[in-house]
């Protein structure tokens, strides 16, 4: 168990930064999820934790010690490769008791660790193969299991999931996350899939070019992006987003002009929309909040009208590509709407849902009062919310 | 249906009912008769150009064939008369012993050597890897005379290593030639030997010694237990190249020392061509050198075995 702190790291390769400037404080027992497009530095800034990399500038704390220039094995670290990193000539059993035999751990209890690292992993049948005999999944599975049967100061992932059917990364993702209860063993976790990061992280730290964007919890970041990027990038699908302009009317009443409407605005939005230099600014609608009319609730004061150009339907729900003039936005429609392509479709939203956005700089220029998030929040706790059932019977009941 | 799902719903482990086809399967692997017509130039270069000089040789060994006088031209088969020479021969079963010595310690001394820089050479500085890595290879690429030539003036009376150790007079290839013309056979295949290893090293991931390295792993632990078990196969297969090799290395210890002082350094290659130009006995020459053979061929078939290398 341990506190991690970043501070200003940077890390060039040649004269491109992967890593630049990265503050960043991870209290102890805290489960952190970097999240970011390929290639923002996810890797190396976890590789720089580990010690694999050496920053070129700034420092790396783990328990108020400056570990800059400690080696990765003196740092007690348990790290899950992207690519595995699985050692060919072992089994799988003797991959798993590496990390302890060479730390010259009990020896008595390594077989019972093994085995019950392996039945949690669904390994129990394939300890006695290599890892050149093993599927995608199955080796990540491995690497996983490598570091599970450590107890080290800190977890290091990457991407550890990303191999797996979608069936089995849901129930890995489950016993992850209730190992870290259990363990509560401080945990940085890589991943590209914002499900993930935003079902499983205490916080979540988006990164974009090599730079952290923000850091704070799923529903911090979900409610109150801090720029375009985060909020295109949090919440699937992804955002509309589509420009404005800001009109007063004579009474005084602050509204929007966009996609051929004008939006009257909240109070507290037409106050910070005020104090904002722009006067054109970029305005993000969460396809979640753009309603079918038929459905809508009574806030739902703006009405639009667009011609449906293409559906997804996935059962429960179904995801509406709606040209409305010159803009295409995603709706989210309930199963009874059963519009077809090339159908008009009338939609209504809650202005209050609205973001708005610098269009210059991209910065978040309306912060949004925490009630909004009530009921994205209850979603997000069931989410997370772990049956207390052996793992055998929720196998089946997959 | 039973209810009973396999492990994670993954791994199809149990016995599945199915009716797999019977009859001929079609990704066995067939002869192919017209590719004999493909194979033929081949096959009859290999007959005429190394099966059938190679069988006359080892029949010349069983005759009553020299150099010079009446057996030169009308040679006859003898059977086991010179067999019966070879196995009273106390000088040929001395060579033996010196044989096994002489490559033994090559062998030994080139691939722990080569291996040592292998490791050495794959953390160092590009500048570095360069320099050394070119040395060792020219040490490599030197043709056997100027290796001979150049350990024998350094070991000789007044030689470099003499000067350096203060004592000019000492002439080490008197006082101990079998350890110096190994060192000099050793000298010469380490580059080899390193080559080979440093290619071999690079196949080792190098997230996979990250990994290690994470695990707190010494050096030691990690190439015990990770580099040299995947590389095995390369070390199995130049230990038998090395092998092989040395028990050829006729010139370098021909220039050195003729097989001398006192036959302290008669390997079989030597001893061979000893008796056959020496003693002009060509038939006991070529008798020697089957020896030789027999037990080329035999290391090999074990190396090949236990490499598990298919060929
Ligand atoms: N050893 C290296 N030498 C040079 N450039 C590197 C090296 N490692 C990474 N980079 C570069 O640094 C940047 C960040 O790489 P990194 O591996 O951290 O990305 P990532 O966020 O993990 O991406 P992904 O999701 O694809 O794994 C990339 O542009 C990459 O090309
Ligand atoms: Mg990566």
């Amino acid at each position: 168990m341990a506190s991690v702190r970043f501070e200003g790291v940077w890390k060039l390769f040649g004269d491109l930064p992967a890593v630049a400037g990265l503050d960043l404080d991870i209290d102890d027992g805290e489960f952190v999820v970097f999240v970011g497009p390929s290639g923002c530095g996810k890797t190396t800034s976890l590789r720089l934790l580990a010690g694999l990399e050496r920053p070129s500038y700034g420092s790396i704390w783990i328990d108020n010690d400056d570990v800059t220039r400690l080696p990765p094995g003196k740092r007690d670290i348990a790290m899950v490769f992207q690519s595995y990193a699985l050692y060919p000539n072992m089994t799988v059993e003797r991959n798993l008791a590496f990390g302890p035999t060479v730390r010259r751990e009990d020896k008595r209890e390594l077989p019972s660790r093994v085995h019950q690292v392996a039945s949690v992993l669904g390994l129990e049948l394939l300890l006695d193969r290599k890892p050149a005999e093993l599927s995608g999944g199955q080796r990540q599975r491995v690497a996983l299991g490598r570091a599970l049967i450590r107890q080290p100061r800190l977890f290091l992932m990457d991407e550890p999931l990303s191999n797996l059917d979608a069936a089995l990364r849901v129930q890995m993702r489950e016993e992850l996350v209730r190992l870290h209860q259990l363990l509560s063993v401080t945990t940085v976790y890589v991943t590209h899939d914002q499900v993930e990061a935003m079902t499983m992280g205490d916080r979540v730290a988006v990164m974009n070019g090599g730079q952290l964007l923000q850091v704070g919890t799923p529903d911090e970041l979900f409610e109150n992006p801090g720029d375009l990027f985060v909020a295109t990038f949090v919440g699937t699908p992804k955002m509309n987003t589509f420009s404005a302009e800001l009109t007063s009317d004579r009474d005084g009443s602050t509204a929007i002009r966009s996609l051929g409407i004008s939006v009257p605005v909240t109070d507290w939005q037409a106050a910070q929309l005020l104090q904002g230099r722009t006067q054109t600014p970029v305005v993000g609608l969460r396809p979640s909040d753009l309603h079918w009319e038929a459905e809508a609730s009574p806030e739902c004061k703006a009405h639009l009208k667009g011609v449906c150009s293409m559906i997804e339907r996935l059962g429960a729900e179904s995801f509406a590509s709606v040209t409305i003039g010159d803009v295409v936005m995603k709706a989210r429609l309930p199963r009874a709407c059963r519009v077809n392509a090339d159908e008009p479709i009338d939609l209504a939203f809650d202005p209050a849902d609205l973001y708005f956005f610098d269009p210059q700089l991209g910065k978040a220029i309306v912060e949004r009062p925490g009630a909004a998030g009530q009921k994205n929040q209850e979603l997000q706790q069931n989410a997370t919310a772990i049956p207390d059932i052996a793992p055998s019977r929720r196998m089946v009941n997959q | 249906m039973s209810a009973v799902t396999p492990a994670f719903g993954l791994d199809v482990l149990g016995k599945p009912r199915l009716s797999v086809p019977t009859g001929r399967r079609k990704d066995r692997a067939r002869f192919q008769w017209g590719s004999l017509v493909l194979l033929a130039p081949a096959i009859v270069l290999l007959l005429g150009l190394f099966i059938y000089p190679a069988a006359y040789a080892f029949y010349l060994g069983f005759t009553n064939l020299r150099l010079i006088g009446p057996t030169a031209v009308h040679y006859q088969f003898t059977g086991t008369a010179n067999l019966q020479t070879l196995v009273h021969d106390g000088v040929l079963w001395n060579s033996m012993w010196i044989t096994a010595v002489f490559v033994g310690g090559s062998v030994v001394g080139a691939v722990i050597l080569g291996m040592v820089l292998a490791l050495a050479l794959r953390t160092a500085t590009r500048s570095v890897r360069v320099v050394a890595g070119g040395v060792i290879v020219v040490c490599w690429m030197m043709p056997a005379i100027s290796a001979g030539l150049s350990w024998y003036a350094a070991s000789t009376a007044g030689g470099t290593l003499a000067t350096i150790l203060g004592t000019s007079s000492s002439d080490f290839l008197h006082s101990a030639p079998l350890v110096v013309v190994t060192a000099a056979n050793c000298w010469s295949q380490t580059g080899f030997v390193m080559l080979v290893f440093a290619a071999a090293l690079r196949n080792v991931p190098g997230e996979v010694l990250e990994s290690a390295k994470v695990e707190n792993a010494s050096a030691w632990q990690t190439f015990r237990k990770i580099s040299l078990p995947i590389i095995w196969p390369v070390v199995v297969t130049t230990v038998l190249i090395v092998v092989l090799l040395s028990l050829g290395n006729f010139a370098l210890i021909y220039i050195m020392t003729q097989g001398g002082p006192l036959n302290a350094t008669n390997i079989l290659p030597v001893y061979s061509y000893v008796q056959a130009f020496s003693f002009q006995d060509l038939a006991y020459g070529a008798l020697v050198g089957n020896v030789l053979v027999v037990i080329s061929t035999v290391l090999a078939a074990i190396y090949v075995k236990l490499s598990r290398v298919r060929i």
